[in-house]
């Protein structure tokens, strides 16, 4: 069954910097109904992928921050009291069923086992969100779409995603950007000059290297582009590096003065 | 008195033959792990490990106040040896504090590209290596101006150097002040300037008697197989020991470079050919080995286990210190 997308866009879309063909693979999972799990580190554009995809298909967004206290209730609804009576109140993925929208699952392994459960018959080709609390049956629309992503490295094996799970979705690998696409995403997310963008994107690729070794994470693009905004919003370089970069990936003093240095050498001591 | 004078005299000389600021020292313990990360993110090979090296004797030229006091024989020297890149333990070279660790992180920064110096292009190598570092690290540039011109303060005048290095001193001074400056003059075997302290150098440190000796073998180019039975694996404790030029000391002869003939066992092929059996159960008797560099030592292969200066034991300072159990 083919869809087509039933909203006019009248605002400019969310900018995303396309790395490989995953807009294209994304749409056409949307026209045939097939759930997408977006894997990859943090700060990759993840999110910023879906929000692009949703204005441009034209579908309403519900985005959900999995946690660990993330219940079935959270996702479906829930009775609540009100008026000296009790009412049903939709969860985000009922929500995004009855309106046919995109419901994405961010971090989805953090969630509970039994909300997990709860998406099954949704990523089958029976498409139905059963309510147990209401005995209400809902059939997902075809612009309904059900997106969940995960962090790889985040992965433990309590906390792991389970491979049957995993084979109801089509996936999709993220990667932080090449350096040259990044310095572009980041000269235009942050409205700064290429040339900066260009030593910023470097020295992200150096500290990478350092991740699994002194680091646990590796330095998103997202920090690049909040240090590119300090940066452009007239804090010192080395400061804005500071606070934007170092900081946020180490808690050890001596892993943050290292990294320090290696952004002064990158980028002069100011 | 005469003791007193003596040290009075053995201070005062030796203060004045070195440069040397102990209150802008800078110990590598402070700054290692530091170090680490720096040189990781840089790129260096993450199966490194930095640490910390002993002074090694270098037979680079010395003043002649230097020869007076006796000083300057020996450097700790930045160099890569199996899975470490050694730095000196203590960096004290330069009046600031800020410039003595900026000097660490200069010498992380070239050894971060992997290469070890090559013995015989060792002043176009380091050139080599200060051109990428300086294009690839931009931020390093105005530290290696600050460093550099503090360096070339700690050369000596062109003009007080025998004639023989002058020509080598020149181009390692213009090497420094600019890497990017056209040189094709390199080191000879016996031409050693003064260590440069912004370089790296080749492993294991290259002294004019190993330089020489390596020249013999290279010439002779032939194996010299061990007659007689097998040496096994048997490791020993042993020293490396140099031929050192006894020309440049103000003292013609120092006692304590006698050895004992426990210590010293001079392998001269040529003339004890028949005797491996004998040498072989000395060589078993001794605790020690000494392994000269001259050519007589070219000729014996015995398979030995070098420890390195670094892996000296600990020697205790620090705690409660009780006398030795009897």
């Amino acid at each position: 069954m083919s869809i087509t997308s039933s909203v006019e866009q009248t605002t400019p879309l969310s900018y995303y910097q396309q790395q490989n063909n995953e807009v294209v693979l994304f749409e056409t999972a949307w026209r045939n109904q097939l759930p997408v799990l977006l894997k990859g580190p943090t700060g990759c554009g993840k999110t910023r992928f879906v929000q692009h995809m949703a204005e441009k298909l034209g579908r309403k967004l519900y985005t959900v921050a999995c946690h660990e206290d993330l219940t079935a209730s959270d996702l479906i609804g829930r009775h609540l009291i009100g008026d000296g009576e009790t009412y049903w109140q939709d969860g985000p993925l009922t929500r995004a069923v009855r309106e046919g929208a995109i419901c994405y699952l961010d971090e989805v392994v953090e969630a509970r086992k039994d909300s997990i459960v709860v998406m099954h018959p949704l990523t089958d080709d029976r498409r139905i969100l059963p309510i147990d609390r209401t005995g209400e049956l809902l059939h997902a629309p075809p612009e309904f779409m059900l997106v969940v992503s995960y962090n790889p490295g985040y992965q433990n094996l309590l906390k792991g995603m389970k491979p049957s799970t995993k084979q109801r979705f089509m996936s999709m690998s993220f990667d932080y950007p090449s350096k040259e696409l990044e310095a572009e995403i980041v000269a235009k997310e942050a409205g700064v000059d290429l040339k900066l963008a260009r030593l910023l994107a470097r020295l992200a690729s150096h500290i990478r290297q350092l991740k699994d070794h002194d680091l646990e994470e590796s330095a998103s693009t997202r920090l690049l582009v909040y240090a590119a905004t300090l940066i452009k919003s007239g804090i010192p370089v080395s400061e804005a590096c500071r606070a934007a970069i170092a900081e946020p990936l180490s808690d050890d003093i001596e892993v943050v003065e290292a990294l320090m240095q290696v952004m002064n050498a990158q980028l002069g001591d100011d | 008195m005469e003791e007193w004078v003596g040290v009075k005299w053995h201070h005062y000389i030796t203060n004045k033959s070195s440069i040397r600021y102990r209150e802008a020292a800078v110990k590598l313990t402070d700054l290692d792990k530091r170090l680490a990360v720096f040189f990781r993110a840089l790129g260096g090979d993450p199966g490194l490990s930095i640490a910390e090296t002993s002074d090694y004797i270098h037979d680079g030229h010395r003043t002649f106040l230097q020869k007076m006091a006796g000083s300057g024989i020996k450097q700790a020297l930045p160099h890569f040896h199996n899975e470490f890149f050694f730095l000196p333990h203590q960096i004290d070279c330069f009046p600031s504090k800020k410039a003595n660790e900026a000097l660490y992180y200069w010498l992380t920064a070239l050894a971060s590209l992997n290469h070890t110096p090559h013995k015989n292009h060792w002043i176009k190598h380091n050139q080599y290596l200060s051109q990428q570092i300086l294009s690839q690290w931009p931020g390093l540039r105005a530290r290696y101006k600050t460093l550099s011109s503090l360096q070339l303060q700690h050369r000596p005048k062109i003009s007080s150097l025998p004639k023989k290095l002058q020509t080598v001193e020149h181009a390692l001074q213009s090497v420094i002040a600019d890497p990017w400056c056209v040189n094709e003059v390199e080191v000879g075997i016996d031409v050693q300037p003064l260590p440069v302290l912004l370089w790296l150098y080749p492993s294991p440190i290259n002294t004019v008697a190993q330089r020489r000796n390596q020249q013999d073998q290279n010439e002779q180019n032939q194996e010299q197989k061990l007659a007689g039975k097998n040496l096994g694996q048997k490791k020993y404790k042993a020293e490396q020991m140099d031929d050192r030029d006894q020309g440049d000391g103000l003292i013609a002869f120092r006692l304590e470079s006698l050895f004992s003939w426990s210590e010293f066992l001079n392998l001269d092929r040529s003339e004890e050919d028949t005797e491996d059996e004998d040498l072989q159960s000395v060589a078993d008797d001794l605790d020690k080995i000494t392994v000269s560099s001259g050519k007589t030592a070219s000729k014996i292969k015995l398979d030995l286990d070098l420890p390195s200066a670094e892996y000296d034991d600990v020697i205790l300072t620090k705690g409660i210190l009780l006398p030795e159990w009897n």
